[in-house]
């Protein structure tokens, strides 16, 4: 329960800086980086192939640098940046749509519907994709078209609901599964 | 800013619309998971057949050897001896009919069991190839004096690929058990066809018929869906056409 202990853990604080008229987007930065480290090393966790897990070992390298740069030099801490957060939407599109091909196209998961990170999959990649395009154009349509922008922060909303959404699904429909190559210790890693 | 209406509308159009296509994109994906998991279904399937009619082929091999080799071989044995016995002679008259029939049923045996065994012995049946090996089935039946036979051949004479050849067999001899066991028939056609688009096999009989709607229950019709499933293996088709009363027709037909 730990991720979702440390969203909401956030979500509070941010509240609180909120209601006190404290700038909060320090804090949503750091939950940035957190969120994507976090659900690079959940797909790291479920793959068995080289190939994906030393690609994730460099996203999240990558990801970490380009995260340092945009919060000490290029948007800085005070700013929301977009620009990390646009580049963990794109690479963990990427990542969980792979991890749903494979759920559903390989042999090696027979029961995907009764697996947690099945379920997590679709969530990111809803939840990333449909923040692609607030993140792309925040800053212009908040100046220039209100309402596009205003749909397009209802969208981000909806998809981090349903993003949530999956996590529950996934926790009430799992079942230990007998051929299922990576067991995941569901506790640990919440 | 948008007033609180617009904001209503736009959030419940955009909640709807999302939930739309999460709702299509999961569904969409169980569709696609569970034809992937009839399909790896019927491959397992078509692979354990396969695997079941090797370990048959080799049984009936092996059965074959066993029978050729020491059971024929002591029954020859039996009988060169009551041969010997007549030819010697003995003072006991009564029991020399007793040990000519004993003799005679001794050959009768050795010759059921070679033509057991070159029926069991599907190598038998590659070397000679199709139409003899049907011949020589057609040719037991007929020394029973029980039904007659025919072989109708249309075309060109033909050879398959050996495994093709050994599949058709074993369904023709599974087809002549069915007519021995259940259909009271009489006469018995085997129609082998060969034409520029196809080969075809088929048995006749003309004995009781039966429903063919009666395969659907799983309790009856076993040994037709195996038929069926050979004729899959070697990518041939297979029909059969029946009705009470009007004999039954099995026809197993490979494209070319």
């Amino acid at each position: 329960m730990l991720y979702l202990t440390f969203n909401l853990v956030v979500e509070f604080i941010a509240g609180i800086a909120f209601y006190y008229k404290l700038n909060n987007i320090v804090l949503y930065n750091i939950d940035i980086l957190i969120e994507g480290l976090t659900f690079c090393y959940a797909l790291y966790y479920l793959h068995r192939s080289s190939l994906i897990k030393r690609l994730l070992k460099i996203t999240a390298t990558a990801f970490i640098l380009f995260w340092v740069a945009d919060f000490f030099f290029i948007q800085k801490e005070y700013e929301f940046n977009t620009y990390s957060y646009l580049l963990s939407s794109i690479v963990l599109s990427g990542f969980s749509l792979t991890t749903i091909y494979i759920f559903v196209f390989e042999k090696t998961f027979k029961d995907p519907f009764h697996n947690f990170f099945f379920w997590l999959s679709i969530g990111i990649l809803f939840c990333d994709l449909g923040n692609v395009p607030y993140l792309m154009f925040y800053n212009i349509l908040f100046q220039k078209a209100i309402l596009i922008a205003y749909s397009l922060t209802i969208i981000s909303q909806m998809v981090n609901t349903i993003l949530y959404i999956m996590i529950i699904i996934g926790i009430l429909y799992q079942r230990p599964q007998s051929n299922e190559i990576a067991k995941p210790n569901l506790n640990s890693f919440l | 800013m948008p007033s609180s209406s617009e904001e209503f509308k736009i959030a419940i159009i955009t909640t709807s619309v999302l939930m739309f296509f999460l709702l299509a994109f999961i569904l969409f994906l169980f569709l696609v998971f569970q034809m992937r998991k009839r399909k790896a279904q019927a491959t397992l399937e078509k692979e354990i057949l396969a695997a079941q009619i090797e370990i048959q082929e080799q049984t009936f091999k092996n059965v074959s050897q066993e029978i050729h080799d020491n059971v024929g071989q002591v029954l020859s044995l039996a009988r060169l001896n009551l041969n010997a016995i007549l030819g010697i002679g003995s003072s006991d008259q009564a029991s020399l009919p007793k040990i000519e029939s004993a003799s005679e049923l001794i050959g009768k045996a050795i010759s059921d069991l070679r033509n057991l065994s070159r029926s069991m012995l599907g190598d038998k049946v590659t070397e000679t190839g199709l139409q003899v090996a049907i011949e020589n089935e057609l040719k037991v039946l007929q020394n029973t004096g029980q039904y007659k036979t025919q072989l109708d051949i249309s075309g060109p004479s033909f050879r398959l690929d050996k495994q093709k050849e050994m599949m058709v067999f074993r369904m023709v001899q599974e087809a002549i058990n069915n007519c021995i066991k259940y259909a009271k028939a009489k006469n018995i056609l085997i129609k082998l066809m060969n034409n520029e688009e196809k080969y075809a096999v088929s048995v006749h009989d003309d004995g009781i018929g039966f429903d063919v709607e009666l395969l659907q229950s799983k309790e009856t019709g076993i040994g037709l869906k195996n038929m069926q499933n050979r004729a899959e293996l070697i990518q041939g088709v297979f029909s059969i056409k029946s009705a009470p009363g009007k004999g039954t027709t099995i026809e197993i037909i490979l494209v070319k």
